[in-house]
């Protein structure tokens, strides 16, 4: 055996072929960049049969048809250094696209060992292959089976290497046949190849005619340096015959073949579970994504995720509001008492503002933690992608393609990161309207007003409200598109696309709990800051002037001087335009705003204080009855989802047979709102918080991504028709008898 | 007629209606799914053809990115190129 091997590592990114080089060298090797470029070169020693050889790591590629730096290294790394052996990484569970750089490496004629890695991989999704098939296909060239990651099949690479260095190749790999007339301008231009000796040398002639028919610029461009104006013009011509004889350009022509060639070869030598056979994907498939049936499918489980958001979040919802409201807010109270602080401004910032307004707000954390559950388990379970898929028929009528529908369902999470994900349509009209449209989808934040609201004046028909506000909101969406697309857009055209749905699957526990703890986290951050924030300057504008009483404070005068305009809509109360003002912030801050209007200065003292021992064992037991109303609201999902076909009428699970009492009961902030807001009114407000500016995090994510002046259309644009709706349900409500 | 790479192609130009799944493709040109999106690939570099999603590569540089859902999740397309 010869001095100084060399063994070169090609392969796709990401099919094992670091992890065969750190095999085969250990900590023999070192790092560094390939000469001129910023392109990583590993290069080490391996040991084969007690004689040291130098391993290469090529980058991971595609092709070798230069279309970026890392291939043209390749290239030119094996066709000037000509390595002694190249050993082609194959991700055995996706042989087809493995196989075109193979196929490329054949046309090279190097010595060549085909690893099939990740074999663990294909053998898990039911993917037989046989190597002594493949192998005779590409012309017997050596093939071995590796795991690299579990250093599988290693030894076995190592004695392949060694025994082809030892015996150099006799076998010829089987050419591409690349059919008529492409053959045949081959070998014209093979001849003048191999009569110009310059080339001749350099390389071999049917490669260089092939690369010169696939129009590889650099090539080009060297052999244009190279003064080979001849040869290039009967390429020009040659491919000028080629497109006017079989109407493709001769690049396509032979990749296509190449492709072709991959098939044959793998023909009877991969067998697949899915081949033939309709997956259970498939099966399901056919009935979620049918063009009647997908559209009412998806619409169904969004109603049951609203259903389980507002009905199976209440009990929990009602626990933390006790305990925020009650033993928490009395400890605070006390504490302040015993540092000599009580019925100071201190406490009064603290209790009247901090714990009513961000308190207010952390009650809705069950139901957030309920919403992102009911996204996770969909997102996981391979459902989502699927929904912009069902939508696309749906989104052409708005101008837009199924792709924009992802966005949207972002919005119903929160609306900045659904203005930022227009990010990934391609183009700018897609992405202003997809943006403009995301708005209106009611995100995340709104949900506790809804909550508030359904519970304040529906009672157990709070799930039937929560879902009409999300369709109000979705309503509003197809309205403005309609508007845009034969206004703003009317020459707007969608392209079509294909996608590749992920195959259904069990949502994994980790999965779920991870996205479930990612979103509500980010909730309770901005309830620690964003919403403190606005409830201390609340405070502060609600304790101006000193010794004022809240109407007369300097949130009073404000929220009184705008509160006419929404006399039209039934909600005229300065409280409740205090609040939508303050919405402007953060939606959540709604809810802080009437906790603390309506109970911030409550300080009605309770007719006995529990001690602390009283305290913990009423939070004990209370959190165990919402527990055990939790599990009761979710079996009620069922028959609430049945009965809402007309006659039908399932009982309902009902544990502590509380029955309609349980239903009665309110918190103090539903019964403060009962107070001020008639059902229509708070429908019409409800309305109102769905279709205003969603927040100023939002207008500021537009105006960062589409402009001012998009920014300013936005805002005007949904309060007009935030305060036109909310009039018209008001006011229509009052017409039908409802008000 | 065309080639079946060209054939892959020319379902960008010829569709206006409803999305295709890369299942749906493969069965209607009557190759593996492996094959069409070796194609598929084939085509996003040469530049005929964009791919969204999938590794999130599209939301590059968003500072939402972290917190976005879509960045996990949107489902990877082929669309023309620019």
């Amino acid at each position: 055996m010869a001095a100084n091997l060399t063994i070169a590592l090609a392969g796709n990114p990401n099919v094992g072929k670091s992890t065969i080089f750190n095999c085969l060298t250990g900590a023999r090797q070192h790092v560094g960049n390939w000469p001129g470029k910023t392109v990583e070169k590993k290069e080490g020693v391996t040991d084969i049969a007690g004689q040291n050889l130098v391993v290469v790591d090529l980058p991971g590629i595609y092709s070798l048809n230069a279309f970026s730096p890392e291939e043209v290294i390749t290239r030119d790394f094996i066709l000037n250094e000509k390595p002694d052996v190249v050993v082609a990484v194959a991700d055995a569970s996706n042989l087809e696209r493995s196989l075109y750089l193979v196929v490329q490496l054949l046309e090279l004629k190097v010595p060549l060992v085909l690893a099939l890695n990740m074999g663990d991989i294909a053998q898990a999704r039911g993917i037989a292959i046989d190597p002594a098939s493949i192998s005779a296909q590409l012309g017997n060239i050596p093939v071995v089976e590796t795991v690299s990651k579990h250093g599988a099949g290693i030894d076995a690479l190592k004695q392949t290497v060694h025994q082809l260095v030892a015996t150099p190749q006799s076998t010829i790999p089987v050419p591409v046949d690349y059919g008529e007339p492409v053959e045949a301008e081959i070998t014209a231009l093979q001849t003048l190849i191999e009569a110009d000796p310059t080339l001749d040398q350099r390389y071999d002639a049917r490669w260089l005619a092939v690369k010169l028919l696939e129009a590889e610029e650099d090539i080009l461009a060297y052999l244009e340096a190279a003064g080979q104006r001849r040869l290039l013009d009967a390429a020009r011509e040659a491919m000028q015959r080629i497109k006017a004889a079989s109407g493709d350009d001769s690049e396509t022509l032979i990749a296509d073949r190449r492709y072709r060639f991959i098939g044959q070869a793998l023909n009877g030598a991969v067998t697949r579970p899915s081949s033939a056979l309709e997956t259970g994907s498939d099966r399901i498939d056919r009935i979620i994504t049918h063009r009647v049936w997908g559209l009412p499918i998806f619409i169904l489980l969004m109603w049951v995720v609203f259903q389980f958001t507002a009905n199976v979040s209440a009990p929990l919802l009602d626990w933390v509001d006790g305990v925020v409201g009650g033993p928490v807010t009395r400890w605070a109270t006390a504490i302040f008492g015993a540092l000599g602080l009580g019925g100071s401004w201190v406490e009064s910032l603290a209790v009247d503002g901090v714990f009513a307004g961000v308190g207010g707000v952390l009650v809705f954390v069950p139901v957030l933690f309920f919403l992102y559950l009911a996204i996770a388990i969909l997102e996981d379970s391979g459902y989502m992608a699927r929904a912009a898929f069902i939508m696309d028929d749906f989104m052409r009528t708005l101008g837009l393609h199924g792709k924009s529908f992802l966005p949207l369902l972002v919005g119903f999470g929160c609306t900045v990161p659904a203005i930022y994900a227009t990010r990934t349509l391609e183009n700018d009209e897609d992405r202003r309207l997809t943006a403009f449209l995301t708005t209106f989808i009611s995100c995340g934040a709104r949900l506790p007003v809804y909550v508030l609201f359904g519970a304040a004046f529906f009672g157990a028909k709070a799930g039937v409200f929560v879902f009409s506000m999300y369709l109000a909101g979705g309503a509003a969406a197809v309205a403005t598109g309609f508007i845009l697309k034969s206004t703003v857009f009317k020459n707007k055209s969608v392209p079509p696309f294909i996608m590749e749905m992920p195959a259904y699957r069990a949502p994994t526990l980790k999965g779920v709990l991870l996205y479930v703890w990612k979103h509500t986290s980010q909730f309770l951050r901005k309830a620690t800051t964003v919403i403190l924030a606005a409830s201390v300057v609340l405070w502060f504008l609600t304790a101006v002037p000193a010794g004022a009483t809240l109407e007369q404070s300097l949130f009073g005068i404000i929220s009184k001087a705008l509160a006419p305009v929404f006399a039209p809509a039934g909600f005229d109360s300065w409280e409740a335009t205090g609040a939508l003002v303050t919405g402007f912030v953060a939606k959540e801050v709604i809810v802080s705003t009437l906790g603390q209007v309506y109970l911030g200065g409550d300080d009605a003292p309770a007719a006995e204080t529990p001690t602390l021992g009283e305290d913990l064992a009423e939070i004990a037991r209370s959190l165990g009855e919402a527990v055990v109303l939790t599990v009761q609201e979710t079996i009620n999902i069922v028959p609430r989802t049945v009965n809402v076909i007309p006659g039908v009428s399932a009982p309902e699970a009902d544990f502590f047979g509380a029955g309609e009492a349980d239903a009665e009961d309110t918190t103090e902030l539903e019964a403060a709102l009962n107070r001020t807001f008639t059902p229509l009114s708070a429908v019409a407000f409800g309305v109102f918080v769905v279709l205003y500016v969603p927040c100023m995090a939002a207008v500021a994510a537009i105006r960062q991504e589409f402009g001012a002046r998009w920014a300013l259309y936005q805002v005007t644009y949904s309060l007009g028709v935030a305060w036109l709706v909310a009039v018209v349900v008001y006011q229509g409500g009052r017409l039908l008898g409802l008000g | 007629m065309a080639s079946t790479l060209q054939q892959v192609l020319d379902i960008f130009e010829q569709n206006t209606g409803r999305p295709l799944s890369v299942r749906q493709v493969a069965q209607a040109l009557d190759i593996e799914m492996g094959m069409l999106e070796s194609m598929l690939h084939y085509w996003v570099r040469k530049g005929k053809l964009r791919e969204v999603g999938g590794d999130a590569a599209g939301c590059a540089g968003c500072g939402a990115s972290g917190g976005c859902l879509l960045a996990a999740h949107l489902p990877k397309c082929y669309e023309r190129g620019s």
